[in-house]
């Protein structure tokens, strides 16, 4: 029974994803016809961290490579442009210049990679709140898209909603 | 007859649900991790000391009858150390009221900032039982060897002050303070909360176990 009520949710919230990736075609797709911003979204964090993190998808539609060279909050200080670096078990993040999206790429800012590192925060961003984000492209120049706020990466939740299913079905 | 008949139909019932179980299970069990596999990693020393965020010393003796989870971090972490906090979050909810009997303990090895104060109202932000542990740098270096790793402050720095390197993993102890695993929340949380079950019930899903359970009860 559980189990039909994760994935009842997880319906739910692909839907809503769904729809809210809808709201950003529509608003800012027709500004800006080279750069597509999907799904941004920050961190929530405790009160008392000083930093968190932005992270979404960026699509070029352009013939030509684009890079997000800046981002601007007015929930922190600063915003800086890092990546993870695994070697082996150990991970350690790196500044990087900018992010570059190919000719009809598609880049993802993600958890473990690419992230927008927000220092000195000046507030603490919580769950469903949004959060205003400039982001600086060397080509588009700048796009400004609201974040929502989350605890995870929402695409998890979708992954783990299909394989709830599939055990469901099998039991079947 | 009639007897006979009940017999037989009792039979195929039990075929029928042996059946049953045993394709679910086949499918809901992770494969690499059936009880057997979770090995003993014999030569993880099984005590440490470290200040504990109540700023009162804690050693994972303290927890010998519960399932200890460890990670390394440090406060300042934007990305890993959150996004890992959060999946473990998702586990201990996951357990359900298997949680009671698991302990997370967050080694922070950036002392300079992290101060016991810091990371209690940090670390129980994920979850109210979570514990927080920092200690000196020869301590935390000590702790890292221990289990086979290391934490190094990186030479790059950004408006936030030091970034550190260190361990990603997720490290599964047992009951008796042995060490009996690692474990990466992103692709293995589904295994670590397996793993975690079978450490506080060896027999509670064990296909065995809930076969022979099916015929106990009869008998």
């Amino acid at each position: 029974m559980r189990k039909i009520h994760i994935s009842l949710l997880g319906i739910v919230l692909m839907s809503f994803m769904l729809a809210l990736s809808g709201c950003t075609k529509s608003s800012e797709i027709k500004k800006h016809d080279k750069i597509e911003i999907q799904t941004p979204w920050i961190r929530a964090t405790p009160p008392i961290a000083k930093t968190s993190a932005a992270y979404m998808v960026l699509q070029n539609r352009g013939v030509q490579e684009d890079r997000l060279i800046a981002v601007q909050t007015p929930i922190s200080e600063v915003a800086e442009l890092h990546t993870v670096v695994k070697e082996g078990d150990m991970m350690s993040m790196r500044p990087v210049k900018y992010i570059a999206i190919s000719p009809h790429g598609t880049t993802k800012i993600k958890p473990g990679g690419f992230h927008i590192m927000l220092v000195n925060l000046k507030k603490t961003p919580k769950v469903g709140e949004q959060i205003p984000l400039t982001l600086k492209f060397q080509n588009a120049g700048e796009i400004k898209v609201m974040a929502s706020v989350k605890e995870k990466q929402p695409g998890e939740d979708e992954n783990q909603m299909k394989h709830e299913t599939h055990q469901m079905n099998s039991m079947d | 007859m009639k007897q006979i008949n009940e017999l037989l139909w009792k039979t195929l019932l039990r075929i029928f649900a042996v059946t049953l179980l045993t394709g679910w299970l086949t499918l809901s069990v992770p494969a690499p991790l059936l009880a057997s596999e979770l090995k003993i990693y014999k030569d993880y020393d099984r005590n440490f000391t470290l200040m504990g965020h109540h700023g009162s010393k804690v050693s994972l003796k303290d927890y010998r009858g519960k399932v200890v989870l460890i990670f390394f971090g440090y406060t300042f972490c934007p990305d890993v150390c959150p996004t890992t906090l959060a999946d473990l979050k998702q586990v201990m909810k996951k357990l359900g009221k298997q949680a009671d009997q698991v302990q997370t303990l967050f080694i922070l090895v950036d002392p300079e900032r992290d101060t016991p104060e810091r990371l209690k109202e940090y670390v129980t932000y994920f979850y109210p039982s979570f514990m927080g542990l920092t200690g000196t740098i020869e301590e935390l270096t000590s702790v890292t060897k221990q289990y086979k790793t290391m934490f190094m402050k990186q030479k790059v720095e950004s408006a936030s002050g030091a970034f550190f390197a260190h361990s990603s993993s997720v490290y599964l102890i047992d009951k008796e303070g042995r060490m009996r695993g690692r474990f990466k929340t992103k692709w293995d949380s589904e295994k670590l909360i397996f793993g975690i079950q079978q450490l506080i019930n060896p027999n509670h899903n064990s296909m065995f176990q809930k076969i022979k359970n099916l015929f106990k009860e009869e008998s």
